[in-house]
């Protein structure tokens, strides 16, 4: 299993769509930069949850297309008959690329909270709380678990279709329903929304009060488990269809 | 050329392409019928349309971008370029037809969007005049500026030979360039459309001026056809 992440990490390593990570992590903050830099009283706490809020809605499109693209490589570089020579059961490919998902999420959302103190300090004249920074680096904490239990969806559409395209589509698809129903109650069940909106709620931004802390967790849950069971179980009927 | 343009057509029907583009297309009206019966009464179905205009130029923009780095990197992909090469037909009249393929799917992707939505709107009352003006001038400005970027990423494609790294890449260009779309876009002219759709249909506050956004997207489509006619031509 180590061989196989190894062998994962060097094939990512030598791919393009690394770009795709500077993407995610400095967007964001860019983009509540440009919104917020009018405001002469703009605080930290602020600041900080705009980044968070755009960075929860814009990471469904960037981790949906870096997991798609990451299985479907396999079939548009010709390399799958290659990776089915390996003597490893083939659900190890799938959990080592899901291992490596959440490594790429861990490294975004760690370098997207550094990308918000630099950036941060350069506009904001007020001092940093470490009470908020604490705070700050709690919520990016669960943010990382919360899109890694929905990464299997998109791994589940790419081995299904083996075209980077799904992956994309959901993306832009996830996005569209975040952007749309941002104000709209039910948004907390639907459980592409749900970073958006329970990250808000918990760094104290309450724009859709949530009904419960735990329900969005056990969608998340019971969603990962499903596509997980699903993944695994369309790649033990059937690898090459 | 009507050959080839009947060739391109049969190659793009034999894809599974049509059904991800009618997908793209009609996925955001579905949302924006969905937030309308979420809104109220009180709102109309226009100002869900305005308030989400973003995403339906958005969704276009994607197809476009996924059908214009399609049409060429097949081509690589499946091997059928040394057939087209060696063949008595004209490098230029490959591309052309190309990118006429790409007009008309763009085009007709509009149609279906712009006409799915003026449909709509009669169903469910209030649309007037000016919203049946408002929504074919952003039909025919959205369309005519999209194909107008269509060598971009038919060049984008030509040079990256691979359907998902040249779509990622200009995905990746367009994500990291949207937020200064309000500020600078004659600068970012891939972001013109969105602007200019967002304002037509109610969305944005930013006047536009038409003849210098044309001529932008004018030059920027000229451009791009010299550069891929020029990278498809090239001997290898």
């Amino acid at each position: 299993m180590i061989k196989i992440l190894e062998v994962e990490f060097r094939k990512l390593f030598s791919s393009k769509i690394l770009g795709v990570i500077f993407a995610g992590i400095f967007l964001p903050v860019l983009m509540s930069w440009m919104l917020l830099m009018d405001n002469e009283n703009l605080g930290w706490r602020y600041f900080l949850h705009g980044s968070l809020y755009l960075f929860n809605i814009q990471s469904l499109l960037t981790f949906a297309v870096f997991s798609s693209f990451i299985w479907a490589r396999e079939y548009e570089e010709n390399t799958m008959e290659v990776t089915l020579c390996y003597p490893y059961p083939k659900f190890y490919f799938f959990i080592s690329k899901l291992l490596l998902m959440h490594g790429i999420v861990l490294f975004t959302c760690l370098m997207f909270a550094l990308a918000n103190g630099a950036m941060g300090a350069i506009v904001i004249s007020e001092a940093l709380d470490n009470t908020l920074i604490l705070e700050f680096v709690k919520v990016v904490s669960l943010c990382v678990l919360m899109h890694f239990l929905l990464l299997p969806v998109t791994f589940f559409a790419t081995i299904i279709s083996k075209q980077v395209l799904a992956g994309i589509g959901l993306g832009i698809l996830f996005l569209a329903l975040c952007m749309m129903f941002s104000y709209s109650s039910f948004v907390q069940y639907i459980p592409f929304c749900i970073p958006m909106v329970l990250s808000d709620n918990l760094f104290g931004f309450r724009q859709i009060p949530l009904d419960s802390y735990s329900v969005p967790w056990y969608i998340l849950s019971v969603l990962f488990v499903v596509t997980f069971l699903l993944c695994i179980l369309v790649l033990q009927r059937k690898w090459e269809w | 050329m009507i050959k080839l343009l009947y060739l391109e057509f049969l190659k793009l029907k034999r894809s599974f392409i049509f059904v991800i583009l009618l997908t793209a297309v009609l996925l955001p009206i579905c949302l924006i019928v969905i937030k309308y019966l979420t809104m109220g009464d009180s709102e109309s179905f226009f100002s869900a349309i305005s308030q989400n205009s973003i995403i339906i130029s958005v969704s276009i923009f994607s197809a476009a971008i996924i059908i214009g780095c399609y049409v060429v990197t097949r081509e690589f992909k499946e091997s059928t370029i040394q057939y087209l090469l060696t063949s008595i037909v004209p490098k230029t009249k490959i591309l052309l037809s190309k990118i006429i393929l790409l007009f008309i799917v763009i085009f007709s992707l509009e149609i279906i969007t712009f006409g799915l939505l003026i449909i709509v709107n009669s169903f469910v009352g209030g649309l007037t005049t000016t919203i049946l003006t408002d929504l074919l001038k952003a039909w025919l400005v959205s369309s005519s500026m999209l194909f107008l970027l269509t060598p971009a990423f038919v060049f984008v494609a030509l040079m990256k030979r691979e359907f998902a790294p040249s779509m990622i890449l200009v995905l990746v260009f367009f994500m990291f360039t949207y937020p200064f779309g309000s500020k600078v876009h004659y600068l970012l002219p891939h972001l013109i459309p969105l602007q200019i759709v967002s304002y037509i249909l109610g969305a944005s506050t930013y006047s536009h001026n038409y003849y210098l956004a044309f001529c932008i997207m004018i030059e920027v489509f000229a451009g791009f056809l010299l550069l891929s006619i020029y990278k498809f031509g090239k001997r290898e």
